[in-house]
């Protein structure tokens, strides 16, 4: 059994097409799963009773059951309630509620860490309720859970691999496609290894950097 | 559909018991090798310290998936260059999780013993210990205590993570549930995704949630405990 | 961090420097350790299917446990490994399987890495659309997209005849299926019996097109197993001879296309 390099080289150009959406599944997923957790972090600490037991269910539910299933899941029930999209849009949406529910949970202990102080600064200062949190609160919230987001993040970037089970064309599903009809496992798993020790060596890298800028340690 | 269910109900509690299974087994190993290289991860030895992390980086840092299919399919290649030697699905489940699992209890190590004060370890030198002695009376029971709820927290992940190794056969609860849809798909006429996703979902919430809720108690005792 | 990158890359050149020796085993060796792993479907009725207790049965698995009792006298002496048309070569070259029983064509690029049998089934590829679709043969498939699964004929065949048209490939019929009811396709292209037996399921569908990238069926084995294959190939002949691949067909499909399959069987021992 011979190690081809040949064979990987012939297959770049379908690996970047997979490295790239990785890329996109990983990037987007981020942003979006903090997002919204920005969002969603004030409403699940609201006091409105409806509220916080809605979000308690999505939590407990997405921090308790395997990716895979949201996966698998999502991907089936979505078109039963009209939504239409693709493998890709089904992935994406499974990453980010995914990643937002533990977002909001490291968020929601970032915000309670932030002293009682700047509430009443920012309410002498005659800020409504969302001009405190979206000016004083959540910015410093967001800088207090930086490390602890931060793994979240990494840990989206590995796992956008568990989109390939719905047909995305990421890195892990071309590195199968190929493998099927070339039969070059060893070349293929071996090589998008190394790739996504890169990928997940660059990022954790490029996130600390920011975090050792921005992250409040307290 | 009740019929459905309990006709299939058997079926997919074998895959429950499968992922339980591999999840437990490789737990244990992964904390008794966790211990001595996140212990390695604090040496004063370079070498050491730089074998550690390495380990530590690899298969914390590698998806779980594809360190997966890296061990089913590639490491027998390179292994039989030297011994006859076979991974079976099961085999190849449990190495993956060990591995990862060890990898990220040696980073749980690392934090808990980092997190004692430098004094308990002075103190026990005073005292005339060896670092064997200061670990295993002083800093490691204290350790423990810390290391509980996140450790819980891993096995939790653990248990979730063994969902990926249908794609090598094994017979977890996803694999199982997958086989089940596509009988009633072709055989009977039945598309059921939802609904076995739904007792999937249901199955998966049911092992991990008391476990979310044991790690929440404990870091709440823990937290008392210290003031 | 550089360290660990420059250390992967050296892994990986010495990989790449690494001939290892092919794996092979005797058919000695499988009669010593008294069963035989095959390879087979598990979602291909009625061919190969896993049944509501997790035991496989099928047309094809009967076979396999004929091919026990010649070996062993006993034809429960198998152990079934569920494979797809992607995974199954990976199976066998790295030793989880002995052989691969699973519907599997013969394709030159297949036996660059394995063996085949000799001939004992055959099938063609068609497409699987619902009923009143505009879909009428692969040329209308141009720029559409359409449903395959890794590693099949189907896919192989459309990446030739029509590279335009986008694949999404799955790795089992049921997310195939599943993706075809929820429109992500246009088309499902399979090999016409597993369509004719899904038509029978789900009537609002039907089977177009003409049949293209036709196969010969074979069992696989690894390279150099020439005493495994030989030994298959008797055996073949001889459910030829006894007639029991006629008589277990029968036992599995009761449709119209029987007589079209028993013929088709013949063909392959004219050959």
């Amino acid at each position: 059994m011979h190690f081809d390099i040949q064979v990987i080289i012939k297959t770049i150009p379908y690996l970047t097409r997979g490295l790239l959406n990785t890329l996109l599944l990983a990037f987007v997923g981020i942003i979006l799963s903090s997002v919204l957790a920005l969002v969603c972090t004030p409403l699940r600490m609201s006091q409105n009773r409806f509220l916080k037991i809605v979000f308690s269910i999505y939590i407990d539910i997405f921090r308790n059951t395997p990716i895979v299933a949201q996966i698998f899941y999502l991907y089936f029930a979505l078109p039963l309630i009209g939504i239409k999209v693709s493998a890709f849009g089904c992935g994406l949406i499974a990453l980010v509620l995914h990643y937002n529910a533990y977002n909001i949970e490291v968020l929601r202990s970032g915000m309670e860490t932030v002293p009682m102080g700047l509430h009443e600064a920012g309410m002498a200062l005659g800020f409504t309720h969302i001009q405190r949190l979206r000016l004083v609160i959540l910015p410093l919230a967001l800088r207090i859970s930086l490390p602890a987001l931060v793994n979240n993040y990494v840990s989206l970037l590995k796992n956008t691999a568990l989109v390939s089970i719905i047909g995305v064309v990421e890195l892990t599903f071309v590195a199968q496609d190929v493998i099927a009809d070339k039969f070059n496992y060893l070349e293929m798993y071996a090589t998008i290894a190394v790739v996504y020790l890169v990928l997940i060596f660059g990022l954790t890298w490029f996130l600390r950097e920011v975090e050792s800028r921005y992250a409040i340690v307290t | 559909m009740v019929e459905m269910l309990v006709q299939n109900l058997p079926f997919l509690l074998g895959g429950a018991k499968n992922t339980f299974i591999v999840s437990v087994l490789g737990m244990v190993i992964a904390l008794i090798l966790g211990v001595p290289i996140g212990l390695m991860r604090l040496s004063k030895t370079p070498w050491v310290r730089s074998s550690a992390l390495f380990y530590i980086e690899v298969w914390r840092g590698i998806p779980f998936i594809i360190s997966l299919l890296f061990l089913y399919f590639a490491l027998p290649e390179i292994l039989k260059l030297f011994w006859k030697v076979e991974i079976g699905q099961f085999m190849a489940m449990l190495l993956t999780c060990v591995l990862w699992t060890s990898a990220n209890a040696a980073e749980i190590v690392r934090g808990s013993v980092q997190a004692i004060s430098f004094g308990q370890t002075e103190a026990g030198m005073a005292l005339g210990m060896t670092y064997f002695q200061r670990m295993r009376l002083i800093i490691l029971p204290q350790a423990v205590r810390i290391m509980l709820p996140p450790m819980i927290g891993l096995f939790t992940l653990l248990l979730k993570g063994t969902a990926i190794g249908f794609i090598i056969e094994f017979r977890e609860l996803i694999r199982v549930g997958q086989i089940t849809i596509e009988r009633l798909i072709m055989v009977r006429r039945e598309t059921a995704s939802i609904e076995i996703y739904t007792i999937i979902m249901i199955l998966y919430f049911l092992m991990c949630y008391p476990l979310t809720r044991l790690s929440a108690y404990f870091e709440k005792k823990l937290a008392k405990g210290k003031n | 961090m550089r360290k660990l990158l420059v250390l992967s890359l050296m892994v990986l050149i010495t990989l790449s420097l690494i001939s290892a020796a092919a794996e092979a085993k005797t058919l000695e060796e499988i009669r010593k350790t008294g069963k035989i792993v095959i390879g087979g479907k598990g979602d291909y009725p009625p061919w190969g299917v896993i049944n509501a207790q997790g035991k496989f049965e099928g047309w094809e698995i009967d076979l396999c446990n004929k091919l026990a009792e010649y070996l062993f006298r006993d034809p429960s002496k198998v152990e079934y490994v569920a494979v797809t048309g992607g995974n199954r070569v990976p199976f066998l070259n790295s030793g989880k399987i002995d052989i691969i029983w699973a519907t599997m064509g013969y394709t030159e690029e297949r036996a660059k890495v394995i063996d085949f049998s000799i001939p004992y089934f055959s099938s063609g590829v068609q497409l699987l659309v619902k009923k009143g679709s505009p879909i009428k043969s692969i040329n209308d498939l141009k720029g559409k997209t359409v449903i395959t699964i890794k590693g099949t004929t189907g896919a192989q065949g459309l990446e030739k005849l029509v590279p335009d048209a986008n694949q999404i490939k799955f790795d089992k019929t049921s997310e195939a299926l599943q993706a075809l009811r929820d429109d992500r396709g246009v088309a499902f292209a399979q090999d016409d019996i597993l369509l004719y037996k899904l038509v029978l399921e789900y009537p609002d569908y039907t089977v177009v097109g003409e049949v293209f990238n036709p196969t010969d069926w074979g069992v696989g084995f690894r390279k150099g197993e020439n005493d495994i294959r030989e030994y298959v190939n008797e055996s073949l002949r001889r459910m030829n001879k006894e007639r029991y691949l006629h008589e277990s067909l029968k036992k599995w499909w009761k449709g119209l296309e029987l007589d079209e399959y028993l013929k088709r069987i013949d063909a392959m021992f004219k050959k």
